[in-house]
């Protein structure tokens, strides 16, 4: 506390005091000095005055008389004045009568500054009148010492100076010990008393007790700190028990077995414990001020502060979690409790390290629900997914299939070559299993050798269904051809498959499509193993044929199988107005097969495309060559069907066209037919694809009209030019039957929306008059002709261009 | 009508000149207590032989003028710079030819011993004689110059008053001094009887002129005109008159 000498009150006060009195010694002197400087010049004017007086007479007459030896006397008298050093007279006759000059006063310092301030006129030139004087006026000049003059002024002023200096420097120094005395020394006494009190704890006797300002203020100090002392040991002491509970507290945050972690309610971490730091891998430093979402793999930084919104002051909430340190996950399960201190609320979570019971856990989950030797489902599982698979069908009516596979004569293998080998044969086989089975398919090993295939959703119809799970058992069946290679050991081991389509009825449960798939399997064995069989016998012949069909169809498309023929349409005049291509297979075992039986599978199989193709570019390719060979002038167009998969084709506007520019049939020769059903789905892409053929002129017409979900709406908007009435409605059709009714308002709206109605399976007079009677008049159907090759059209054509040329 | 008052003009200024010389002011000349040549009493009125026959010459003449007096060293500067017209009477010295011209002679004196009638002065014959005795002279006279040119010792006096009596009444054998001067000195002071004069027989007696300045404005027809005048007062007896009145 020692103070510096220069910081010290007094020294201060007699500084200020110094300056003070400096700066008015300053003024007073400098006014002293300007009183002093005119007053000098005023006593040099006079003396001067008086000095020439006193010998002005004397020099007159020394010039009337011209008398040198007078001058001289004169002037030698003036310049023994000290502020005189030349004296001369000049006669009227302006010549030099006498003159006298010593040596000048020194040039000093003083006399330079003195000379600087004190301007005085040196040179003093006198008249002198004198009696009879004929030329100008005598004159006596005196110069004046001006470095004595000015030095003598200057002396005065620097002692005037001096002296007041002196005098502020002396009351400065009785100031200071003044202030000294009665303020520094006893305010130091009063400092030190202060530092005393904060390091004694006895009473100590007051540093000054005088009764003035200074006393009142010691002594109110003094009662003042004994209060606030008392206060203060009450303090004290609260505060050590607090930090000695804080201490405790601490204690038991620090070694919790889990970590510990004191959040604000944004997730920012406030405070941790060593095992948060330790099970994070990071320092403390690093932890406390970031989110805890940070760590956290499960929640952002939002969704934990939505938590702690959620999370009771009295109740504890608990919540799972994976925390990512910096080295390691680990999943934890965290207890939270909201805290408020200081106003503030806080979250504190205790969270527990729950990796070995997470996988425990997880062992438990795969001991319940896998086969632990190939990790496939177990039976449990399986069962599990195929209930859910069986509820699913309610809200989306797919079929699904369950395949119970068992290897044949597995159980010698495991015999002669033992388990190992077996285990591991089995461990293949469900690799092989899972590699081929489609995606969202489970398979489960229940046991010895035998597996089971879930394929949940696999068709909207039973058939599908049943087609594609039967195309499945045969890719198992196919895979497992290829021989294992165990340990060495080149082993072949067939399957047998049973199928179980479901659901077939309401009350199928999955233990009874499971025993359906098992009965299957017994009767796939008994017909001779490595086959597969479906529960139902229908099923088994429906599916092979579908599979046959499809399989045909590749065959067919590469051996030109797929062959056009015609059925003529006429008008009322018997005349061919147009004729509809129609799809043939002839198959070289199976003979003629009609569309019906393999357009639908084409169409599952994606082969429609192709076959699509082939019909739209036979058809023009003959009605080319027709118009080549001549057509009846009756003739108006060719009609070929389009599937919808095959009108939904990016290209097919474009493959269209191209095939009309290369067989240069003209657009209104072309009648594209087309389902309903295709216009339903994709109204607007199919409404512009129409628009863009119907710019080359080709015309659109509605086929199997009425029996799909006739909508009025692609009437009216869709470039239609023709309704085409489904056969059902024609078959024996007669002005009092229902259908009429039906026929009637078909025809009835084609008029209104100037569409042509084409009558489809015509086969009787009957039908035929009653569609004329109701309005139709253009009839396709055995009545006229049945569908034909080209070749036998070709000479109706003939015919009838020849007979109109008859 | 103006015509008129134009030659009424003219006739008053050509008048004018004329009347001015008519009314002629006075010629200033000046002159120092010399006497008896020339005279200042203690009001400063001058007379003596010279004036009386400068201002006699003058009036023969017609030219009126009038004396008046200052320090001798004063009146020769003044002459020196042409600031009077002249002074009466000075001796004819090579210095003073650049600026003065010298009239005819006015008077005349003889430098002479003025010593105590009862001094033997028969061995006192030549200048150089005076070597032989105590000599005083006034001091800055031309005379006490040319004693201590000749290198004759010799006691300056302060004036001839002081001069005469130190001859009569103390230890000092001669003054060296103008007869005329010395003789009408003594007369004012009462003691012609005491003293006696011995002139030198290499001395020649001085001539005295009347001297004007030449820097002076008309002085040499002035200086005719004095000669005329002076020429008709030696001739008409009025010139021995005045030296008569005086001695």
């Amino acid at each position: 506390m020692a103070l510096n000498f220069r910081h010290k009150i007094a020294f201060k006060q007699a500084r200020s005091v110094l300056l003070i009195s400096l700066l008015l010694g300053l003024i007073s002197a400098g006014g002293q000095i300007f009183l002093d400087y005119k007053q000098e010049q005023l006593h040099l004017v006079s003396g001067l005055d008086r000095i020439i007086l006193l010998h002005k007479a004397t020099a007159v007459r020394a010039i009337y008389n011209l008398d040198v030896t007078q001058a001289k006397e004169v002037t030698n008298t003036l310049i023994s004045y000290p502020e005189i050093y030349r004296a001369r007279l000049i006669d009227d006759f302006s010549e030099v009568l006498a003159e006298h000059s010593r040596e000048q006063a020194e040039q000093t310092m003083l006399s330079l500054v003195g000379e600087y301030f004190f301007k005085v006129n040196t040179l003093i030139e006198t008249d002198l009148r004198v009696e009879e004087q004929k030329g100008q006026a005598a004159k006596l000049i005196i110069d004046l010492d001006a470095a004595y003059i000015a030095s003598n002024f200057a002396l005065r002023a620097v002692t005037s100076l001096s002296l007041g200096l002196l005098h502020n420097i002396i009351l400065a120094c009785i100031f200071l010990m003044l202030f000294y005395r009665y303020l520094s020394k006893p305010m130091m006494d009063i400092a030190k008393w202060v530092n005393q009190l904060r390091n004694s704890d006895g009473e100590t006797s007051l540093p000054y007790t005088e009764p003035d300002e200074m006393g009142d203020l010691v002594s109110s100090f003094a009662s003042l700190w004994q209060e606030r002392k008392v206060v203060a040991d009450q303090l004290n002491d609260t505060i050590q028990n607090l930090s000695k509970s804080e201490y405790f507290s601490r204690s038991l945050m620090e070694n919790a077995g889990d970590a510990m972690f004191l959040c604000l309610l944004d997730s920012t971490i406030v405070q941790t414990n060593n095992q948060a730091v330790e099970t994070l891998g990071v320092t403390r430093d690093t932890l406390e001020g970031r989110k805890l979402a940070d760590f956290s793999q499960n929640y952002s930084c939002v969704g934990l502060q939505n938590l702690f919104i959620s999370i009771d002051a009295k109740q504890a909430s608990t919540f799972e979690d994976v925390q990512m340190g910096k080295h390691r996950r680990f999943p934890i399960e965290a207890r939270c409790i909201k805290l408020t201190l200081q106003d503030t609320g806080y979250i504190l979570i205790l969270a527990r390290d729950i990796t070995v019971r997470k996988e425990a856990e997880r062992q438990i989950y795969n001991l319940a629900f896998f086969d632990t030797l190939t990790g496939l489902a177990n039976r449990r599982l399986f069962l599990d997914r195929l209930t859910s698979s069986l509820e699913l069908h309610q809200t989306n009516h797919n079929y699904g299939a369950v395949l119970y596979l068992d290897l044949d004569r597995f159980k010698t293998i495991n015999d002669s070559l033992g388990h190992g080998i077996g285990d591991k044969l089995l461990c293949e086989i469900s690799q092989r299993l899972v590699r081929i089975l489609p995606g969202e398919s489970t398979c489960a090993r229940f046991g010895g050798d035998e597996f089971v295939v879930l394929l949940p959703e696999t068709g909207n119809s039973l058939e599908i269904c049943a087609e594609i799970t039967a195309g499945v058992a045969l890719k198992i069946l196919d895979e497992m051809t290829v021989s294992f290679d165990i340990d060495g050991h080149l082993l072949y081991c067939t399957t047998s498959v049973g199928i179980a389509v479901f659901p077939t009825t309401e009350s199928d449960g999955a233990l009874e499509i499971l025993r359906h798939a098992d009965t299957a399997l017994y009767r796939a064995k008994a017909l001779g193993r490595n086959g597969f069989q479906f529960f139902d016998p229908e099923m088994q012949s429906s599916a092979q044929e579908r599979l046959e069909i499809e399989k045909g169809l590749h065959q067919a498309l590469d051996n030109n199988e797929l062959e056009l023929w015609y059925q003529p349409q006429v008008g009322v005049e018997q005349q061919i107005i147009g004729a509809e291509a129609l799809l043939r297979w002839l198959h070289p075992e199976k003979g003629i097969i009609l569309p019906g039986d393999f357009i639908s599978i084409a169409e599952d199989s994606g082969q429609i495309i192709e076959i699509g193709n082939r019909v739209l570019s036979q058809g023009l390719q003959q009605l080319s060559m027709w118009v080549e060979q001549g057509l009846p002038k009756s003739f108006r167009r060719l009609a070929i069907n389009i599937s919808p998969l095959q009108f939904m084709q990016v290209d097919f506007v474009d493959r269209v066209f191209r095939l009309m520019d290369e067989t240069q049939v003209p657009g209104h020769m072309l009648e594209l037919e087309i389902t309903e059903n295709m216009l339903l789905n994709n109204f607007d892409i199919a409404s512009n694809k129409m628009k863009s053929l119907k710019q080359r002129g080709i015309s659109f017409a509605i086929d199997d009209f009425g029996t799909g979900y006739s909508s009025l709406k692609y009437l009216r908007h869709l470039p239609l030019d023709v309704l085409k009435i489904d056969r059902s409605f024609v078959k024996d059709l007669t002005p009092s039957s229902q259908e009429a009714a039906i026929v009637q308002v078909i025809i009835a709206t084609a008029d209104r929306l100037d569409l042509a109605v084409i009558a489809e399976g015509v086969e009787t007079l009957e039908e035929r008059e009653t569609l004329l009677e109701l309005g139709c008049y253009i009839f396709q159907g055995y009545l006229y002709s049945k569908p034909v090759p080209a070749a036998e059209l070709s000479c109706l054509f003939q015919r009838e261009v020849n007979a109109v040329e008859v | 009508m103006s015509l008129c008052i134009q030659r009424f003009f003219i006739v008053i200024l050509s008048l004018l000149p004329f009347s001015a010389l008519a009314e002629q002011t006075p010629i200033e000349l000046f002159a120092f207590d010399y006497p008896p040549y020339t005279i200042v009493n203690e009001q400063s009125q001058v007379s003596g032989i010279d004036v009386d026959v400068v201002t006699a010459a003058f009036s023969s003449v017609g030219v009126s003028i009038v004396f008046k007096t200052a320090p001798w060293k004063r009146i020769l500067k003044n002459l020196e710079h042409g600031y009077i017209a002249g002074y009466t009477s000075c001796a004819r010295r090579p210095e003073r030819e650049p600026y003065i011209l010298f009239s005819d002679k006015v008077s005349e004196a003889n430098q002479v011993a003025v010593v105590a009638t009862k001094t033997d002065v028969r061995k006192l014959t030549n200048l150089m004689d005076l070597q032989h005795y105590k000599v005083t002279a006034i001091d800055g006279w031309a005379i006490q110059k040319e004693l201590t040119k000749k290198g004759i010792k010799h006691i300056k006096a302060p004036d001839m008053d002081s001069a005469i009596r130190s001859v009569v009444f103390r230890d000092i054998d001669a003054l060296y001094i103008g007869e005329l001067t010395a003789l009408y000195r003594a007369q004012q002071l009462g003691l012609e009887d005491k003293i006696k004069t011995k002139r030198f027989a290499d001395k020649q007696s001085a001539t005295f002129y009347l001297c004007l300045s030449k820097l002076y404005p008309g002085n040499p027809e002035l200086l005719q005109q004095f000669n005329t005048g002076l020429k008709r007062i030696k001739k008409s007896g009025e010139f021995d008159a005045i030296y008569n009145k005086y001695l």
